[in-house]
């Protein structure tokens, strides 16, 4: 079937990766910083997306979905 | 006398006032690299391996389409982890995040792997697949190799509430998929049509991606998922598998190819 290469844990995926593209010792993991909601956003940013317009209301149309119910 | 005191004076607070400022300044960058170095390792040295987390229904390709960018784009990240614990999400929005990844993959020579945790299924495995490497637990679902629409009709609530929708249109097919009322067949067709290229261009995708036949991604691409340990194996042993389960009747009804189930069957600890 061959619909994944190999059983692994995360950590275990990070050590392959890491041996993959020659990286020795411990590799340093980085992730993205995460967007954070001040309360300056709050008070003074854009904050359409929380409210309920028309158009989201009228949103009712067909969609397409790759996803596993 | 007088004069040269005062210049010297002014001398040391312009002195005193610097060196302040630089101490503040210092300050304010020591605590602020201290604060994003615990946040995420970007100013860590040592090689670099950028984690990108694929979570929940994918809606909208732009958080994961940016980060992945920006990881692709930098250099001192040797690799990129898609970590993935998703069911899948919208057609479009899988497509982009696929495309990404597989340019990091292919026009950027960037190492990116999928690491699936509880679940990578559907348009979330249509994403991994443009990976160098799928990774998964035993008992991750993966697959879902399938495509769906669906929406609740309330048009007979509506005549029960005596209510009416009212719609104008230029355009036979202008309407489909209204919850107002019963499609017509050639509205359903129409809508299949759509599905099944969709379908198809799901299966082309892995196929692509995961360097395999078109007719051997086809051949499981019938929505049902798999656990990891299922999801290895070669696909004569899981179509023997399957054989077997539906001679002795154990189709489930959820889909899921139940692993205790199979070991029932004629593959003790294979299938």
């Amino acid at each position: 079937m061959k619909l994944i290469d190999q059983l692994a844990d995360f950590q275990a995926a990070v050590d392959d990766t890491a041996k993959a593209v020659n990286i020795k010792g411990e590799p340093v993991l980085v992730r993205p910083e995460k967007d954070r909601k001040t309360l300056s956003d709050l008070l003074f940013g854009d904050i359409s997306e929380w409210i309920p317009t028309r158009e989201k209301l009228m949103d009712q149309h067909v969609g397409f979905y790759y996803m596993w119910k | 006398m007088t004069e040269e005191k005062r210049s010297r004076t002014f001398l040391w607070i312009v002195i005193g006032g610097g060196a302040f400022f630089l101490f503040v300044l210092a300050v304010f960058a020591l605590v602020y690299v201290t604060l994003h170095a615990g946040r995420d390792n970007s100013l860590a040295f040592g090689d670099k391996i950028g984690v990108v987390d694929l979570e929940g229904v994918i809606l909208s390709p732009n958080p994961v389409v940016q980060q992945l960018k920006k990881f692709g784009d930098d250099d001192s990240i040797k690799a990129i982890i898609l970590h993935v614990n998703s069911p899948g999400g919208g057609v479009a929005a899988s497509e982009e995040i696929y495309r990404e990844v597989k340019r990091i993959r292919d026009d950027k020579k960037k190492r990116i792997v999928a690491a699936i945790e509880t679940v990578g299924a559907s348009g979330a495995y249509y994403v991994s697949s443009a990976t160098n490497k799928i990774y998964a637990d035993n008992g991750s679902i993966v697959g879902s190799i399938g495509v769906i629409a669906q929406w609740v009709n309330y048009g007979q609530l509506l005549q029960w509430a005596k209510l009416k929708d009212m719609t104008l249109k230029a355009g036979e097919f202008k309407d489909t998929g209204s919850p107002t009322r019963d499609m017509t067949p050639a509205e359903r067709e129409y809508l299949q049509g759509m599905i099944d290229n969709m379908h198809g261009q799901f299966i082309q995708a892995v196929a692509d991606g995961r360097n395999m036949k078109f007719e051997d991604v086809k051949s499981i691409a019938n929505g049902k998922v798999w656990t990891g340990q299922q999801g290895r194996r070669p696909q004569h042993e899981v179509r023997g598998c399957e054989v077997d389960r539906q001679r002795q009747g154990l189709d489930g009804a959820t889909g899921i190819a139940n692993e205790a189930d199979r070991s029932a069957g004629g593959f003790p600890g294979r299938c």
